[in-house]
């Protein structure tokens, strides 16, 4: 299944990735979940924030499906 | 001992008098501008005449060598709500009048002709002084002119013409550490009201001030210490706000589908990243600003930053989320750079930015100019300037410029424009909006620390269960530190971190020699809500003001096509406590 990946407030790939912009689409094998994600993104901080189709997620264990959207932010604030 | 300092203007010489704190003793900030207006000030008075009162004051930790305590708050009757208003900015003034021992500023009465005047306050005294020559220059004019006068060890806090033409739209700008007119209590209208006492400056002498001296010294620095370690510890304190700054907030609010975008239309920007402050850190890396950067000294946080154009001149300081939302998304406007020209407007002509994006999105509803036109909206702050019919309309804000040009879809509540979050997708902050005694404000009560960031807990945003009660304990909290002087963003890491809150009453209990608990906190920002809700009951307001625009009820909003869902009785029952 194929999953865009969005990542925010400084968040980065390990590696230089060519279409630097911040959105990745990553494809993966069934039966990913959330925190499978993010362990194999490892990403340059820990996201605490992220949102699955515009919806808050706090179930790490959330199963993803094919075409979703995961956006991912450090801890953040402002107002 | 502190001091009040009251500015009679009615007076052909004004006068100014000395008196002690008296019955307002141990109250600061927020919690003092609004015992002042509450219980002096006529509620059915013209906020514009001479029976309504202009309150500067600095928080209770002002002028202390505290850090992050330099913020100071405005009160009056507002001219935009026609209800108390309170309304704060960081800055230099603070500190430098809490440093000379003054606990509040009243400025009174109204003078008869049209004369300007400037206060000056200094360690021999304040004086008030006539300067016609002052007239309707610009804060950035004003503040040239003051510094070639005065050299740079002051503090100013000024009016632009916005101010000077009693624009309800019209902010109170406070110089930062460069002595720039950057940091603005915004919104509500308070510099119509300063604009109308016939005050276009206050300039307060830093040169000869040192900082206050606590009650118990020893304990005051140890908890001086704890607090600064508990900000900087925060990811949020210590590195989220210090690297993007408050725009940082442009992409998450998107994602979640709780972006204002095209006058509240859609909850989804298609630039909002090109605007986001992780973009704007950049830039301002790229053209020698800086992202990093205090409002006034002591603040250890610095979610400020300088904004360069594209010459690498100086053009504004970093534009905030509010901002770059009001003029950005709110607008369709896509370019970082038009939007901090419009910052600059606001700052120099002395305007609430909120207000303005707001007013100009109502415009942009009306079909007066086309969305995404950033020229056109440049030109329209312009024309305030100037004072020309259309530039007062906008000037005065959203409301009047909706009645102005028969559109019927104004985000506002008590008059004042909506600020950068969709109520239908945060429903918490809705809460807020309708019921703050201030009109729509999004800082009166963050909910969206807890409906979105994951401060303090977590409750749902699209659903109405557990709003009330979050909004109503946000709201008392946020009395509270709006009573300090300290930043309200200390509050992330104390949502989080139980050291960091009692670090924060140890300061002000070994200040003040007090013994101050978690239960008095909530008993001082009960009691200023209370005195603030019931200067606007005896104003005239009922429950009906506590609402929100009846489109927020109606149209559902994309993406997540949702309508507020709180109920009108569950919003009476904010205050029942
Ligand atoms: S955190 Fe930001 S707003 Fe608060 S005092 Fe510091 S620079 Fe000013």
């Amino acid at each position: 299944m194929r999953i865009k990946v969005k990542l925010f407030g400084g968040l980065k790939l390990p590696f230089k990735h060519q279409e630097n912009v911040g959105e990745y689409w990553i494809t993966l094998e069934k039966d990913y979940t959330i925190e499978n994600l993010i362990n194999l993104l490892s990403l340059s901080g820990k996201p605490l924030i992220i949102v699955v189709n515009g919806f808050i997620c706090n179930d790490l264990q959330k199963k993803l499906e094919d075409g979703d959207f995961v956006s991912l932010f450090p801890p953040i604030a402002g107002g | 001992m502190k001091k009040i300092i009251r500015i009679n203007m009615s007076k052909d010489v004004p006068e100014v008098v000395e008196e002690a704190m008296g019955r307002y003793e141990g109250l600061g900030g927020r919690g003092l501008t609004s015992g002042i207006v509450s219980s002096e000030v006529e509620p059915l008075c013209h906020p514009l005449g001479e029976e309504n009162k202009f309150v500067i004051a600095p928080g209770l930790l002002g002028g202390t060598a505290s850090a992050m305590s330099g913020r100071l708050s405005v009160g009056c009757k507002s001219p935009l709500t026609g209800g108390i208003k309170e309304s704060n900015a960081g800055g230099q003034p603070g500190q430098a009048l809490a440093r000379l021992g003054i606990g509040a500023v009243v400025i009174e009465g109204k003078p008869r002709g049209g004369d300007l005047y400037k206060i000056e306050v200094s360690k021999s005294g304040v004086r008030v002084v006539k300067d016609n020559s002052l007239k309707m220059l610009t804060n950035y004019e004003l503040i040239e002119r003051l510094r070639k006068d005065y050299g740079d060890k002051i503090a100013v806090m000024s009016v632009g013409p916005a101010g000077e033409m009693r624009l309800s739209g019209a902010s109170v700008a406070c110089t930062d550490m460069e002595l720039r007119p950057t940091r603005h209590c915004g919104r509500g209208g308070v510099g119509a009201v300063m604009g109308s006492k016939g005050v276009k400056a206050i300039i307060i002498d830093e040169s000869e001030t040192k900082a206050l001296e606590p009650r118990d010294p020893e304990g005051f620095r140890d908890a001086n210490r704890r607090f600064v370690l508990g900000l900087q510890r925060h990811p949020v304190t210590g590195q989220g706000l210090p690297a993007y700054g408050t725009n940082v907030l442009t992409n998450i609010i998107n994602e979640v589908g709780a972006y204002p975008t095209y006058n509240f239309r859609e909850g989804q920007f298609a630039g909002a990243r090109r605007i986001s402050g992780e973009v704007e850190a950049e830039i301002e890396k790229e053209r020698g600003g800086n992202p990093t950067h205090g409002c006034h000294r002591g603040c250890v946080i610095r979610c400020s930053g300088i904004y360069h154009d594209k010459d690498g001149h100086y053009l504004t300081k970093q534009p905030e989320y509010e901002t770059v939302w009001a003029f950005g998304g709110n607008c369709g406007i896509d370019d970082l750079d038009k939007i901090a020209m419009m910052d600059f407007l606001c700052d120099d002509i002395g305007l609430d930015t909120i207000e303005m994006g707001v007013a100009i999105g109502v415009l942009m509803e009306a079909g007066l100019i086309k969305w995404g036109d950033a020229d056109s909206a440049i030109s329209l702050l312009k024309e305030i300037r100037v004072g020309n019919p259309m530039g007062r309309i906008i000037g005065n804000g959203a409301e009047y410029t909706g009645r102005a040009f028969g559109v019927d879809k104004v985000p506002v509540v008590k008059g004042q424009g909506l600020p950068a979050y969709d109520p239908r997708a945060v429903q918490g902050i809705g809460v807020t909006y309708a019921t703050s005694p201030m009109g729509a404000d999004h800082t009166a009560g963050y909910s969206i620390a807890t409906n979105v960031l994951k401060s303090g807990g977590f409750v749902d945003p699209l659903k109405p269960e557990g709003q009330i009660e979050l909004s109503r304990s946000l709201q008392i909290a946020t009395a509270f530190i709006d009573s300090t002087g300290m930043c309200l963003f200390v509050a992330m890491a104390m949502m989080d971190q139980p050291e960091t809150y009692q670090a924060l009453l140890d300061l002000i209990n070994s200040f003040y020699g007090w013994n101050m608990k978690e239960s008095d906190v909530v008993e001082y920002g009960k009691r200023i809500l209370k005195m603030e809700r019931d200067f606007n009951i005896r104003a005239g307001f009922t429950s009906k003001k506590d609402r929100l625009p009846m489109f927020f009820y109606k149209d559902p909003l994309p993406p997540h096509n949702k309508v507020f869902m709180v109920k009108d009785e569950d919003l009476d029952k904010v205050f029942d406590w």
